[in-house]
């Protein structure tokens, strides 16, 4: 399959001076048309950093792009005329974000919010506009479409809010959708909405789909690959069922025994979770070699001094660990809950 | 099992629809805890879980004497909760403290640590006399696993799940004996808020603690509580052991709400049940909670709704198809709700 995205070696950096903070340090993935994938990491891991520069609304300053490259269908997009970058957001690529609320522009209605692309791309009429409007709100399955389309955003719920701007990403048709905690705002019940809904359109649409995330159950759910992120690099990137199954960081491995988790019986009546100690490193000051070292149990002195590359592990599994091996060979010890499940 | 420390007895919070500005006239009312019972026992966890909007913070607010009921009643160690003022309001304050969501906005900013974890003792100058004051602070620092050193620095001088512990400490100072809980951990990146989960665990247990802990994470929830209470719109709608609740939940919210919740486990995709509500729950303002469904407040959303539940509310009961109290007229446990 054609990879629509490539992402290389992308470097960025926030600030001047010896504040500088290195928030992304050579990150790299790939979407396929028709897959999606999961871009997993904690607040400042550079998540959703990538995307902005992907989308090219990277707010500059701060930020400054010092390298790397960013390829849409093999077009290079840095450093790309502005005109060119506007015109693929939106038709070929679109994006949204996690606080529906302050992403619609709330003096408008929505109609009028979804329309404008028809009316601005398209050159369609007025008219012509909101009728696909109402049909974009039917497409994410607002009741009562045709009514809808003449009220404000603050009139809507947080769930139809979260569809209609998913209706407003995906008016142009674009190949390629980048949703940045999308569900994280939401409540359980309507986040299981929105995600059946996304997969639904990924599916129909044959899109490419960037799903950017913290929570752990969401990207076992919906992602076909994962890109783990830990201090603006990416320390694994495997298929879901590996990486679950065989994690090969021990941030990984850290995080999915920090999960108490709803089906787990292993966790319930107070046995202790294994939380990774100590907080995440300030970008400014990214310690030395393996960044994650500082917290890591398996530390040794080549962490310390040696910066583990993302190492090819075998069947497209990348880990950037000096013992990766041997993380993959032990595989998770949870028991499995499969009957309790099935049961 | 031994006395409840906590009782509470249909316990309602109505704030009231106002409109006009010169004359205002009360309109309605949004209807945000509506008849609530529950007893939390000395040392036990008791989980509240529910949707934005169900009245869970609330609940907790009205516990905290934070702002006056409406009606129902609540006793603490026997006494009357609502009626006690002056010195013994005062001296109630010791033994029940709150742990506040965002650790952000909950610490005063222009105050150090030193100072926000003194203000209990200055309050209540009993529990530590004037001299001994920094010597209790750091130890509550080292209890919470900051370092005593950092006495003197700001909140912002510390990260999330730090600042967290600081909000901690703070309920601990005066040695409370039931700490309410309002979402503690849902600020926090996951591999912090397992830190701060295993925290609350080893200072219930070293100090005895009873948490009413309110929610809306079911995983952390399962992980940490004895007993839970499903809330919806004001009401609960299913409480029982944390095993009778995730195992054999018999109300269909509960139910919609386990099955919506994300396993991170791939394996599993596609092998779970999938129960999906339509819609979102009534917002707690506007149209509708002040205006709630006929009958069952569930209904509008649920998938086994008859026409017997827009006329009768379910009462909060043990049925015979189950083996705990969940308000609604069709309970049974999962295994026969089937429906794929």
């Amino acid at each position: 399959m054609a990879a629509l995205l490539e992402v290389e070696d992308l470097r960025v950096e926030f600030g001047r001076g010896p504040e500088t903070a290195s928030v992304l340090n050579g990150v790299g993935y790939h979407v396929d048309e028709g897959e999606t994938l999961a871009v997993l990491g904690e607040s400042g891991s550079g998540k959703s950093v990538t995307a902005q520069t992907v989308m090219g609304i990277l707010d500059a300053p701060p930020g400054r792009i010092i390298g790397g490259s960013v390829r849409f269908r093999g077009e290079e997009l840095l450093g790309a005329d502005p005109e060119r970058r506007r015109l693929l957001r939106g038709e070929s690529m679109a994006m949204i974000f996690q606080d529906a609320l302050s992403a619609l522009n709330p003096v408008y209605t929505v109609g009028f919010q979804i329309a404008e692309q028809f009316r601005f791309r398209r050159g369609m009429s007025r008219k012509d506009a909101t009728a696909r409007a109402v049909e974009m709100l039917d497409q994410v399955r607002i009741p009562n479409a045709k009514q809808r389309v003449k009220e404000y955003p603050h009139q809507f719920s947080g769930g139809m809010r979260q569809r209609a701007m998913i209706a407003m990403s995906l008016a142009l048709d674009p190949e390629l959708l980048i949703a940045d905690e999308p569900t994280t705002a939401l409540d359980v019940t309507v986040q299981a909405q929105i995600m059946d809904l996304l997969d639904e359109l990924r599916r129909e649409r044959g899109m490419g789909l960037v799903l950017i995330t913290h929570d752990l159950g969401v990207v076992a759910e919906v992602a076909d690959r994962i890109a783990v992120m830990y201090a603006g690099r990416i320390v694994e990137h495997t298929d879901a069922e590996t990486l679950y199954a065989r994690p090969g960081h021990p941030y990984t491995r850290g995080l999915m025994d920090s999960v108490p988790r709803v089906d787990d019986p292993g966790h319930a009546a107070g046995a202790p979770l294994r939380p990774i100690p100590g907080l995440p490193p300030s970008l400014a000051a990214i310690p030395n070699g393996c960044p994650f070292h500082p917290r890591c149990a398996y530390a040794q002195d080549v962490c310390v001094d040696d910066v583990p590359p993302l190492r090819e592990l075998g069947d497209g599994h990348q880990a950037a660990c000096h013992f990766a091996e041997r993380f993959v060979a032990e595989g998770t010890d949870r028991p499995t809950t499969h009957e309790v499940v099935s049961g | 099992m031994s006395e409840p420390i906590l009782s509470v007895r249909d316990l309602v919070k109505h704030f009231p629809i106002t409109r006009g500005v010169l004359f205002r006239r009360t309109i309605g009312h949004v209807r945000a805890v509506d008849g609530v019972s529950l007893d939390l026992h000395p040392g036990e966890t008791l989980g509240v879980v529910g949707e934005s909007g169900c009245g869970k913070s609330t609940l907790a607010q009205v516990l905290m004497r934070l702002i006056p009921p409406t009606g129902g009643t609540a006793t603490f160690e026997g006494e009357d909760l609502f009626a006690k003022k002056g010195a013994a309001l005062t001296a109630w304050r010791r033994d029940m403290q709150i742990v506040l969501q965002d650790p952000y906005t909950s610490l005063n900013p222009r105050k150090t640590v030193g100072d926000i974890l003194g203000e209990p003792f200055d309050i209540h100058p009993e529990v530590a006399p004037k001299g001994d004051r920094r010597r209790r602070v750091q130890e509550l620092l080292e209890v919470v696993g900051l370092n005593p050193e950092h006495i003197r620095r700001y909140p912002h001088q510390f990260s999330g799940g730090q600042r967290q512990r600081i909000g901690i400490a703070r309920a601990l100072a005066l040695r409370p004996k039931v700490i309410v809980c309002d979402e503690p951990v849902s600020a926090l990146d996951v591999s912090i808020q397992a830190q701060v989960l295993n925290l609350l665990g080893d200072l219930q247990r070293e100090f005895g603690l009873a948490y009413l802990f309110i929610a809306h994470d079911l995983g952390v929830v399962r992980h940490l509580c004895d007993r839970v209470a499903v809330m919806y719109l004001g009401s609960i709608v299913e409480t029982g052991s944390a095993e009778e609740i995730y195992r054999r939940a018999s109300h269909p919210y509960t139910q919609a709400l386990l099955s919506s919740v994300p396993v991170p486990d791939p394996s599993l995709r596609g092998r779970r049940e999938a129960i999906r509500l339509t819609g979102d729950a009534p917002l707690p303002s506007g149209r509708s909670p002040a205006d709630p469904p006929s009958g069952c407040r569930f209904r509008t959303r649920c998938p086994k709704a008859q026409p017997v539940c827009a006329e009768e509310p379910p009462a909060l009961e043990v049925r015979a198809s189950t083996d705990h109290p969940a308000a609604c007229h069709f309970a049974e446990p999962p295994h026969l709700v089937r429906t794929e």
